[in-house]
């Protein structure tokens, strides 16, 4: 006991400092502890979320890329199918016009030929009629000069009647 | 030369509200009090916003460095949960009041009382942790509460069973359980005298070096008592933490987890 009152020991004081003590406690977990570790908590709790979120979006947007990828691959093979249809297409209708061409051309070269055929013939009737009229008409100039009208008249009843039909 | 005034190893009574002593370290106990209920005050007017502001964040930064440090101790969440607020108010609680033990004025205020015809210089205030009485009632608040939380998981006969062995069935398990009964009782004095040893060897330690060398010299052993009030509430705090989790564990069902504690005990002990 003598120790005791050495020390001070009082037991008044003792159980004022247990009562300061507990309600040192009871206001630390009342404004601090409590509120702070729900708050950490619930921030911890929607860090996490908001990681799995991601995740989520992460996971989401790469299958989005893969689906993208084989799209365009799909869409390249589907292309280059098209292109090479396109291509056999364009050479068919290509062989097409160029025989439609070769076509026409060889029509047009024939339409030509039998034109100039046409006009080559008009002119040699042209020719002949005016080779006959010259020859019709030096003749009649040398008749007139070396021969009587009665012999000139037998000489051009004999020519005409000479004459091949066409140019009578 | 005068003499050097020592502290005297109780406290000094400065008045009394009836048959009730107030005392210096009681005066400093309610001024710790008052600096941690003006911290919760204004903790209460952040209104705990998720997205925090200076103070409110010290604050998150000191409440979650401490649980994640008990939890690393302790080592289950929940558990760390419920211990909590007592192991971070003992920390808190010592820490402040140790630090403001060193403040000027501490131990330097005085009143003149008369006690037997003789006057006396009696301070005003005085570092809490230098009077038995917080000490030991720190003590006694950690050892009531290490052994309610043990019943309250246990059970009361599993819990009692660690102390009581009937000696015809196991001889050396009721002794043992004698040894245990002793240790918790011991663990009050330990605990009691522990801090009190240490800060009122501060307080000695400063007065005399202040009487040796009263410039300069004291501001090197005011860092050491910074630190040592750090590491005595941090072992209060922590051995409490230790005990309150041996106390949790089932007897013999946890014997290398029991272990573990045990040699984190005995290494904050050293």
């Amino acid at each position: 006991m003598e120790l005791l009152a050495k020390l001070g020991i009082n037991w008044q004081l003792l159980i004022a400092q247990i009562v300061n003590f507990t309600i040192v406690v009871g206001v630390l977990g009342y404004f601090i502890y409590k509120p702070f570790l729900n708050l950490l908590d619930s921030r911890a709790e929607r860090i996490r979320k908001a990681m799995e979120d991601a995740k989520h979006v992460e996971n989401q947007m790469q299958e989005m890329e893969a689906l993208r990828l084989e799209e365009m691959k799909k869409l390249d093979k589907e292309s280059g199918a098209y292109f090479e249809r396109v291509r056999k297409e364009v050479d068919v209708m290509r062989d097409e016009l160029m025989l439609n061409a070769k076509k026409e051309a060889e029509g047009i070269l024939q339409n030509a030929m039998r034109r100039i055929d046409e006009e080559r013939r008009a002119m040699m009737e042209d020719v002949m009629k005016t080779v006959n009229k010259v020859v019709i008409s030096m003749t009649e100039k040398i008749l007139e000069r070396e021969f009587s009208a009665a012999d000139q008249e037998r000489i051009a009843k004999n020519l005409v009647a000479d004459l091949p039909k066409n140019l009578k | 030369m005068s003499a050097i005034e020592t502290p005297t190893l109780a406290s000094e009574t400065i008045a009394h509200i009836g048959a009730f002593e107030v005392r210096n370290t009681l005066i400093m106990a309610w001024l710790a009090m008052l600096v941690i209920f003006a911290v919760a005050f204004f903790a209460r007017r952040t209104k705990y916003k998720e997205i925090p502001g200076r103070f409110q964040s010290f604050l998150e930064l000191i409440v979650e460095g401490l649980f994640n440090f008990f939890q690393s101790v302790i080592g289950d969440k929940k558990q760390t949960r419920t211990f909590f607020p007592l192991i971070a108010t003992i920390f808190i609680f010592l820490m402040l009041a140790n630090w403001m033990g060193i403040l000027p004025g501490v131990g330097s205020i005085t009143i003149a009382e008369e006690h037997a015809g003789e006057i006396l210089n009696l301070p005003i205030f005085r570092s809490m942790n230098a009077d038995v009485n917080m000490t030991l009632a720190i003590a006694v608040i950690s050892v009531v509460m290490t052994q309610l939380f043990g019943i309250a998981a246990l059970g009361v006969m599993p819990y009692a069973g660690k102390f009581f062995v009937a000696p015809w069935r196991d001889p050396i398990g009721a002794f043992v359980g004698i040894l245990e009964l002793i240790a918790e009782m011991a663990k009050v004095i330990s605990f009691t005298f522990r801090l009190f040893g240490n800060i009122f060897a501060g307080e000695v330690l400063l007065v005399v070096i202040s009487f040796l060398m009263p410039y300069m010299a004291p501001i090197p052993f005011l860092g050491l008592e910074l630190f040592v009030g750090f590491i005595q509430a941090l072992v209060f705090s922590l051995l409490t933490a230790v005990f309150l989790k041996m106390a949790v564990t089932a007897h013999g069902g946890h014997e290398h987890g029991e272990e573990d504690h045990g040699h984190v005990a005995e290494a904050v002990h050293a």
